[in-house]
């Protein structure tokens, strides 16, 4: 009896190691594997995983509609990173280990900082789409490029606009995270060392905030106290969507004499109006990209296949996420190859016509965290004017010259 | 003062969500003797029973409340059954352990399951009552209200079962003395198994009514249910005015302490530490509670 | 009558059990020992880099399943601290590295003898409590650990994730898995050493029955104090090298409470009465759940339930008892009889010098 369940267990164990050793590699000829990575569940921000992933779905299957790349079929497999910068190394590694020759995405900046390790040490091209910490690009990794800006080429824009807006009593609440504490960072520098539009120096008051806390309203009345003009909210997924209905709530933001600037992308997404209803009126958030600042027939070929598909519209995340794939295709079809150094070289020449503009990655070192990253991100700003709006529909408040 | 008074009646609010959920781990506590470590879990599955009967089913909002209680009460009673009998029949050896790991070990299985089910998105069930009220210089959102108001019902509801009816007798009996409530013809079982039922029953009711102002999602119950622990050590374990009397002052620490008791840029940091840490203070100090009785162990 | 007492205790224990067993279970013990050893240290060879991840990951949590074990199977003290403990030494460690740049295997070291100061203070803390309270006061101390390391980002950078210095090069898989061996192993004799000593009888009597140990003469707070330090110790040694080992580490990743769910489930899986049981339990588990990535999130619930079945119908767990059975030498862990009891009671203190004084 005990010498069958052992010999059992043997051929079980025997079948697995097979399944888990180096062979069945990628060969020539087959499908060529991009990976994907992004969060698909807690504590990752679920959501805007799932929608990098839809992006990325429609990508490979427009790519392959059109033959493949170099007349081989594309495959994608999308890894769930969880939040967790552990998971995105290991992730990263299962990806290396299938074959993958590129991989696109990531949202959470501390896990992509662990994934560059991982690229670098397994020479696998990774095309940064939605972290924004300047360290990523920073490194200087020969092959981690980035799509979506550095936090400090993107926020001193913003600050710009608060600065051009006359506000000059600023509060902030943004998350314990490496997006919100850079952001943070940017504004108060930013803000403090200039003043705004009428010669008047800016107070910038701000609070850092565990994510996982759902009640702000304590911090938030005690803001109201501060008669602010602005809020600005840094706290990314359902955070988000809560500081702007309790803000509303406690009668703090948005009211006549105070504007709530929302910074996170999931307030782009329509879950926001789910949360915050009526609340979310006049609340003001950024895009990387408006429709009057050049509505490009790629962009609306985009929308309409993503809506099509997917029934809702798509965010600049997956934009972001859709254009990494894109251009990872368009280097190998450059390259001609698979190899990564190939790739990689592909990639530093490469000028591709995407969603979000013409992308091209940049290899100057200075500033550091300008090195692989694509440097033409625009920064506009929306506010809703009607509950339940979608982003495109939204006035835009900044530029100015380009006011509808 | 203006401000003052605001996160008062804030921490009111939440303290009396705290208190519905406690004392359900309170009751459970003196009638089971067993600290159901799954307690956060079951205020999650009320939850998403309230989320699903008022968005699918189109239940109104606070009759979905109730019914997700009821549900959650069929499942505590089914729990019992199952995994937690055994205790009170001699089928158990080291009864703390078995009951520590056991509801501990639930929970993770209700959480994983209901990540499963549900996904990890957060949800939003329909509010009770849109819109604010404006009370002098305090602007209030009508949801919490009309939460504080159910909570308060519900809480008052307890009060009353448990003080003055035949049931509520017969539950205070088997907590005092299973043996003798037992000769005079209590069935323990049937009692244990009601006031699991009842005592899970109030988290899913806390959980439902806090839905729609802080949304639902798998993960939500892990901190309310730390919080209800930290309450009814404060208020002596088996308590259930101690409880109540525990979760209003945590509410009003936790609103009152993020503001004015640290440096208000880290207060909010550290909001969800303040209550620990009272735990850890009070059981190091009185352990036996701010209005306790004396240590009770499964026998 | 002393000699008897004895042998009342060590009845109730496995190392006695062992060394009752008959010669051929002995000898399959050894024999499915050494096949294990081998089959550890030739597995990485057979593994691609992604599964070399998950073997170095699965000895980690051994090791942090083991020193739960020593501590709740063994000593009855079933503390949520263990996760808390690891993710304090590596932070410990990190730091250490980052801040004063002392060398890797150093700062691991002192991150160990952090947590076991640690664990010393909590069991201390809790020498009073017992049960449910001690359940609640290590939960409360997790979660206090945790939100301070998220707060207090200027030191430990939160959320952000601390980038740790590497212990060797981070492609150099089999370096670090026979690193981690070899702590496992090491850790396994001295914590099996521990168990197989008289201390060892002594926590199995505090578990069993704290007052009947203590009539007994046993020094329980000395041995509760002794079995929160070295268990602690181990999950130290854990968490300081799973830190220079993922590059990366955020206090969410370290001490979600569902982490510590993780490890109970291991250790029921395993046995909770047995460190080899804890390993192997540790190492099936994660393995699987890796291996049923696919499966999604209803891995995690088959484990959930396999948990709580388990619990339901052998309080012990499963894979130990089940070797036990198999090899026939059950020994039921059992409560002495009522005049045992007695017997035990009335006793005379059978070791003086281990006495209260």
């Amino acid at each position: 009896m005990l010498r069958r369940l052992g010999v059992g267990v043997l051929a079980l164990a025997a079948v697995a190691l097979v399944a888990m050793s180096p062979v069945g590699l990628q060969g020539q000829g087959g499908p060529i594997l991009l990976g994907g990575v992004g969060p698909l569940s807690e504590p990752g921000a679920a959501e805007s995983g799932a929608e990098m992933r839809m992006a990325m779905e429609l990508a490979v299957d427009e790519l392959n509609a059109q033959g493949g790349v170099l007349g081989r079929e594309v495959r994608l497999q999308f890894e769930d990173t969880r939040g967790l910068p552990e998971e995105g190394a290991a992730a990263m590694n299962r990806l290396a280990d299938a074959g993958a020759v590129g991989v696109a995405g990531e949202f959470h900046s501390a896990v992509a900082k662990a994934e560059i390790e991982v690229a670098n040490v397994r020479k696998l091209p990774f095309v940064i789409a939605e972290a924004w910490s300047d360290s990523l690009t920073a490194a200087q990794y020969p092959y981690v490029f980035r799509i979506a800006p550095a936090v400090s080429l993107f926020y001193t824009k913003v600050a710009d606009w608060i600065r051009a807006a006359g506000f000059k009593n600023v509060v902030a609440i943004y998350e314990l995270t490496d997006f919100g504490i850079d952001v943070d960072r940017v504004l108060k520098t930013e803000l403090t060392s200039k003043p705004n539009l009428y010669g008047e120096r800016i107070q910038y008051t701000s609070v850092g905030v565990e994510r996982t806390v759902p009640d702000f309203t304590p911090q938030l009345l005690q803001f109201k106290a501060q008669n602010p003009d602005l809020v600005v909210n840094i706290v990314t997924g359902t955070g988000g969507y809560l500081i702007v209905k309790q803000a509303a709530e406690v009668g703090l933001a948005t009211t006549r004499s105070t504007a709530m600037l929302a910074v996170s992308t999931s307030i782009l997404q329509p879950e926001f109006w789910e949360t915050a209803g009526e609340a979310g009126l006049f609340t003001i958030t950024k895009r990387g990209f408006h429709p009057l600042l050049g509505a490009t027939p790629a962009i609306q070929q985009f929308q309409r296949a993503f809506e099509e598909r997917y029934g809702r519209t798509p965010t600049f995340a997956a934009m972001e996420a859709y254009d990494a794939i894109k251009v990872l295709a368009a280097a190998i079809e450059q390259a001609g190859s698979t190899d990564p150094d190939a790739i990689v070289a592909a990639l530093e020449q490469i000028e591709y016509d995407g969603v979000l503009g013409t992308i091209y990655f940049s290899t100057q070192r200075e500033p550091a965290y300008m090195y692989h990253q694509w440097p033409g991100i625009r920064a506009v700003l929306i506010q809703y004017t009607e509950v339940g709006q979608k982003p495109d529909d939204a006035h835009m408040i900044w530029p100015l010259y380009l006011k509808p | 003062m203006e401000l003052f008074w605001a996160q008062v009646v804030n921490g009111l609010i939440i303290g009396l969500l705290y208190a519905l959920m406690a004392s359900g781990l309170a009751l459970i506590f003196s009638v089971l003797k067993l600290v159901n470590f799954a307690h956060g879990q079951f205020y999650m599955a009320g939850a998403f029973a309230s989320y699903y009967l008022a968005t699918l089913l189109g239940v109104p909002p606070l009759l979905s409340v109730l019914l997700a209680m009821l549900f959650v009460f069929v499942v505590g009673v089914v729990v019992h059954l199952l995994l937690l009998q055994p205790l009170y029949t001699g089928q158990v050896e080291r009864k703390d352990e078995y009951a520590i790991l056991m509801t501990f070990g639930l929970g993770i299985l209700m959480q994983n399951l209901a990540l499963a089910l549900f996904g990890p998105w957060t949800k939003k069930p329909p509010d009770f009552a849109p819109g604010v009220t404006t009370l002098g210089p305090l602007t209030l959102d009508n949801d919490r209200l009309v939460v504080a108001g159910m909570a308060t019902a519900l809480m008052l509801g307890l009060l009353w079962v448990i003080g003055r009816t035949f049931v509520g007798r017969a539950l205070q009996a088997v907590s005092q003395d299973r043996d003798a409530a037992a000769i005079v013809g209590i069935n323990p079982h049937r009692m244990n198994r009601l006031a699991f039922g009842l005592g899970v029953g109030l988290a899913g009711g806390a959980g439902a009514l806090i839905g729609p102002i802080f949304l639902v999602s798998p993960s939500m119950g892990i901190l309310p249910g730390v919080k209800s622990f930290v309450i009814i050590v404060l208020g002596g374990m088996g308590s259930i005015p101690g409880a109540i009397l525990g979760a209003l002052l945590l509410g009003q620490i936790e609103s009152l302490g993020s503001v004015y008791l640290l440096d208000p840029t880290r207060g909010l940091a550290y909001k969800n530490a303040f209550g620990v840490l009272l735990l850890a203070l009070v059981l190091l100090v009185k352990p036996t509670g701010l209005f306790g009785q004396r240590h009770v162990r499964m026998e | 009558m002393r000699a008897d007492a004895q042998t009342q205790m060590q009845t109730q224990t496995q190392a006695q059990a062992q060394a009752q067993a008959s010669a051929p279970a002995r000898a399959l013990g050894l024999a499915l020992g050494a096949l294990l050893l081998l089959g550890a240290v030739g597995l990485p060879w057979a593994l691609t880099p992604y599964w070399q991840h998950v073997a170095i990951i699965a000895l980690y949590y051994a090791l942090l399943t083991a020193s739960w074990t020593l501590l709740a199977g063994f000593c009855g003290q079933f503390s949520f601290a263990t996760m808390a403990l690891a993710g304090l030494s590596s932070y410990t460690s990190a730091l250490l590295v980052l801040k004063f740049g002392l060398p890797i295997p150093l700062t691991i070291a002192v991150g160990a003898v952090v947590a076991a100061g640690i664990g010393l203070l909590i069991g201390a803390l809790v020498l009073r409590m017992s049960g449910p309270y001690l359940a609640l006061f290590t939960i409360a101390f997790s979660e206090i650990v945790r939100i301070i390391l998220n707060a207090e980002y200027e030191l430990t950078r939160g959320d952000m994730g601390l980038t740790v210095p590497y212990l060797f090069s981070p492609d150099d898989k089999l370096a670090f898995y026979y690193t981690m061996l070899g702590l496992l192993l090491v850790s396994l004799a001295l914590m099996g050493l521990l168990l197989r000593s008289r201390y060892g009888l002594f926590f199995r009597a505090i578990r069993e029955d704290e007052t009947a140990a203590a009539a007994l003469g046993v020094h329980v707070v000395k041995y509760r104090l002794m079995a929160f330090v070295v268990s602690s110790f181990f999950a130290g040694v854990a968490g300081g090298f799973f830190a220079h080992y993922v590059g990366t580490i955020t206090p969410n990743s370290l001490m979600e409470l569902s982490r510590m769910g993780l490890i109970i489930a291991m250790a029921v899986i395993g046995g909770i009465e047995s460190l080899i049981g804890a390993v192997i339990g540790a190492a099936l588990v994660e393995f699987l759940l890796e291996y049923f990535r696919a499966l999604g999130m209803w891995r995690l619930v088959i484990f959930g339930l396999a948990l709580v079945v388990i619990l339901r119908f052998s309080q012990n767990g499963l894979i130990y008892p089940l070797y036990q059975r198999l090899a026939g030498r059950r020994v039921e862990v059992r409560r002495p009889e009522p005049d045992e009891e007695f017997r035990l009671a009335e006793a005379p203190t059978p070791v003086p010098e281990e006495g209260a004084r």
